[in-house]
């Protein structure tokens, strides 16, 4: 039963493709995870946060595509995938604007 | 050929059921456990009704009643509601209304109904061990720091009833995706199976952070974690948001499906397609997705910011179109039908009206000033309640009757039936109509302690739940009569369209002897569709079966 | 030898259509997994902007050797897994086995390490109380949030590796076919429970370390 009939897309025929695609992306999430940690000791003020959470980010979508078979064209994981991200609350009430017109605030600070 | 037994025969013994996949065995099992569910939410609220007959104290203590409205809100909420139109309808009828064999993972969906019995057991232990008394809300810090009540217990029983939810969801989407007839295009669905299917879209992405935020009640409470506490610099509100980002959605999670039944009542009773079908079905995704977005309605008086209150205000001002779509939609319909007035549709009708009537109040506590005003009293109660049990109930109680003779194979008395429909709507109208009043003038939530002035209208409504109690008691006692003396039910007894009508009353266990090949959209009603006989008559209540 | 079948369930009548729908089934409870960990991450991280260095001062103090081993290890677990699910698929006995058997040591050596950490936490005064060690303002709270979200991550490993054991064992027990879809839904359950810690990794380890 050959691979690309099952569900279409390029799977990887056979252990040899299989292994040299898993190593190369496995090799790529090591050397963020490391350059992460190296870059956390930068006393860059304020962006170190950003740039691990955004070098997560980019690790999680090396994960999703390759290893979570994203990169096959099938509808519905994508979709689920898009959903979920979509509707994890974002926080409305951290903007600074916002924070400083709490009526709290406004009590507090006459 | 001999025609296979139907799915209540097919098995016998406590093991067949307890351990069967069968869809329509598991909406059974569901309708049991809710119906007990249903009884301990109703006790709890005729205590509350009867205790609020007199303006001072009468049976209960501050504590015991802060009790008796946590216990009737979480249960009816989570254990009743929730789960009522999907796990029992939706479990029986999704298969059935897409030409199925069976939901897409069976021995999923039987998980799913130890989960909920499980998370029922949990909270049975709350209840006997004590009670909560924190509110359904379970606001911090009173939850996490300062209750004396079981509430670890009662959250762990939520969560895991959240967990039976969220596999129920994944069950009806993929089902709805994979597993429909020949020929049944999106556009083709009965509007029941795209109500459930929103419905579930809404379990699984908000009924997760609802766990989220009980479990860290947990680490909180049970862990001493602090993660509310303002001594550690927590936020409160920080719950208030995560519990009402779940909570806001979950409304829609109860009353999404009261729609689809009402939409399939409606077309069938007056033999009519619905009118805007594609609209009805934007007007549902729409509702779905922006029910996501609301939340803050909720704590327009928390200390939230004043910005972010009016970004809520008008977003719950929007999400009010799509409901109104739907209403005026059903009523189009019913415009120069052929009208008759069976009990699922003097259901459907009373749904129509009382959701309206919901609807409209939520408008007013979308307005900011009005709902400082009203905030935390009897308006709000009135509102809820009148969506979800003058909307959502009446709608199961509809639909029940409706599909009853599909589940069980025979037909109900009509005579009673359409006595209790009437008097469930006056009942509930006697009931919460006063609480309109009353919290408008000032009488507040989860006090059973109040001002004299407010007596009439607190006697006013507590007769009135006699009256709903009796509405909801009697057609448990002719519904059940009905299985063992009523009259046997044909496959069609409706004359409706549909899938699920075009086999057996009840249907065998594989639920068609032959795959449905679908080649037209649904309610083809008079008069541009025929109905399946050919005949543009209303329906003949077909009760006896032929040889 | 080519694997067996995987057997038929209903109401599913080919095999193809069956496989599908375990993997859709699985990523729709993999989105509620993600609204799960992202709810309690958002709770996190709205905390955490409102103590900044509270956060920060306690985060330096979470054992950055374990933290960083423990990432490794679970992403090197998480290309196992890719490996294994896929020969599996393509009833690739000899690779899939010993993939899948480096998933279930990667990941038990995730929970030693942790375990360890956890020892040397509490034996360091990192649990909230009385005795916590720190006194910046908010450190409390984020070792709070540090106990709570690797405790819930861990007993999800626990979860996915006592199903990938159970399924493993099934396969060598002859009880179910190699290429049962089985494999591919746990391994997409991995993979994300290796994305949440992906996330973990900078807000619990790598806060605070630059001193700035």
């Amino acid at each position: 039963m050959s691979p690309r009939g099952l569900l279409g897309g390029e799977a990887p025929a056979g252990a040899v493709a299989l292994l040299r695609r898993t190593l190369a992306v496995w090799l790529g999430l090591l050397a963020l995870a490391l350059v992460s940690l190296g870059l956390a000791y930068l006393p860059v003020a304020g962006w170190n946060r950003m740039v691990g959470l955004g070098i997560a980010a980019v690790k999680m979508l090396l994960i999703a595509w390759f290893f979570m078979q994203l990169r096959r064209p099938a509808q519905l994981p994508r979709l689920a995938a898009v959903a979920a991200l979509l509707f994890i609350p974002t926080p409305t009430d951290q903007n600074p604007c916002a924070q400083l017109r709490r009526p709290m605030d406004m009590m507090r600070q006459g | 050929m001999s025609a296979p037994p139907s799915y209540l025969a097919d098995g016998q013994g406590i093991g067949s059921w307890l351990l069967t996949t069968d869809h329509k065995r598991i909406a059974l099992l569901y309708m049991a456990t809710l119906i007990a569910f249903f009884c301990i939410g109703g006790t709890a609220a005729a205590l509350i009704r009867l205790e609020l007959v007199t303006p001072g104290p009468m049976l209960f203590s501050d504590d015991t009643y802060n009790r008796l409205f946590t216990l009737h809100g979480t249960v009816m909420v989570w254990f009743f509601l929730v789960p009522s139109i999907p796990n029992t309808l939706g479990n029986f009828l999704l298969p059935l209304m897409i030409g199925a064999r069976d939901l897409a993972f069976p021995r999923l969906n039987l998980l799913s109904w130890y989960l909920f019995m499980g998370s029922g057991g949990l909270l049975v232990a709350s209840l006997l061990a004590g009670g909560v008394d924190t509110g359904w809300t379970f606001y911090t810090p009173f939850s996490t720091m300062y209750s004396n009540s079981y509430v670890l217990l009662a959250a762990l029983g939520v969560v895991l009833a959240g967990f039976s939810s969220i596999a129920t969801g994944v069950n009806f989407i993929a089902t709805v995706h994979l597993l429909r007839a020949p020929g049944l295009g999106w556009f083709r669905l009965p509007l029941m199976v795209w109500t459930l299917y929103a419905t579930s879209m809404v379990m699984v992405l908000a009924t997760p952070v609802l766990a989220a935020a009980l479990l860290l009640i947990v680490a909180e409470r049970g862990f001493g974690l602090p993660i509310f506490d303002p001594r550690h610099g927590g936020d409160p509100l920080l719950f208030q948001h995560l519990f009402w980002f779940y909570s806001h959605p979950a409304v829609y999670i109860m009353i999404l499906p009261s729609f689809g039944v009402v939409s399939e009542v409606i077309t069938c009773f007056s033999r009519r397609r619905i009118f805007g079908y594609s609209f009805m079905v934007y007007a549902i995704m729409w509702i779905t997705v922006m029910g996501f977005l609301v939340w803050g309605h909720h704590m327009f008086v928390s200390g939230q910011s004043l910005y972010a209150s009016l970004a809520f205000s008008f977003l719950s001002f929007v999400i009010a179109v799509p409901s109104a779509i739907k209403v005026f939609n059903w009523s189009f319909t019913l415009y120069r039908g052929q009208i008759s007035f069976e009990a699922p549709m003097l259901y459907a009708l009373g749904f129509i009206g009382l959701f309206t009537i919901g609807g409209l109040t939520g408008l007013s506590l979308a307005t900011i000033p009005i709902d400082v005003h009203v905030t935390d009293t009897y308006f709000v109660i009135a509102h809820f309640h009148f969506i979800m049990v003058g909307g959502a109930v009446t709608a199961l109680y509809g639909g029940l009757h409706f599909w009853w003779p599909k589940l069980t194979g025979r037909m109900y008395p009509e005579g009673a039936a359409r006595f209790c429909a009437i008097l469930m709507f006056f009942g509930f109208a006697f009931t919460f109509f006063p609480m309109f009043i009353m919290g408008f003038l000032g009488m507040p939530r989860r006090y059973h302690v109040y001002p004299p002035e407010f007596q009439i209208w607190h006697v006013m409504s507590s007769c009135g739940a006699l009256l709903l109690a009796g509405a909801y008691l009697l057609p448990m006692i002719y519904l059940t009569l009905s299985l063992f003396r009523g009259a046997r039910a044909v496959a069609d007894p409706w004359q409706a369209t549909g899938l699920e009508w075009r086999t057996a009353s009840p249907p065998p266990r594989e639920n068609f002897l032959k795959e449905p090949i679908v080649d037209e959209g649904p309610y083809r009603y008079h008069p541009e569709g025929q109905t399946h006989e050919g005949s543009a008559t209303p329906p003949q209540r077909q009760g006896e079966a032929r040889a | 030898m080519t694997a067996t079948t995987p057997r038929l369930h209903e109401p599913w009548q080919g095999q193809r259509r069956q496989r599908y729908a375990a993997t859709v089934g699985m990523w729709l409870f993999l989105g509620s997994e993600a609204l799960l960990f992202g709810g309690m991450l958002v709770a996190f991280l709205l905390c955490r902007s409102l103590q900044p260095e509270g956060f920060a001062t306690a985060a330096a103090e979470t054992d950055i050797a374990i933290g960083t081993a423990n990432t490794l290890l679970l992403l090197t677990s998480s290309a196992a897994v890719a490996v294994g699910a896929e020969a599996a698929r393509q009833g690739l006995r000899r690779w899939a086995l010993p993939a899948l058997g480096a998933t279930l040591a990667l990941g038990l050596a995730f929970l030693v390490l942790k375990g360890f950490e956890w020892r040397s936490d509490i034996l360091g005064r990192l649990w909230p109380g009385p005795g916590f060690r720190l006194h910046a303002p908010g450190s409390e709270m984020f070792f709070a949030f540090y106990w709570a979200l690797t405790g819930l991550h861990a007993a999800h490993m626990v979860g996915g590796l006592g199903a990938i054991s159970w399924f493993t064992v099934e396969v060598l027990l002859g009880r179910r076919s190699l290429r049962s879809a089985a494999f591919e839904a746990m391994a997409l359950y991995w993979h994300l429970i290796d994305i949440v810690w992906v996330f973990l990794f900078p807000l619990l380890y790598l806060d605070g370390r630059s001193g700035a």
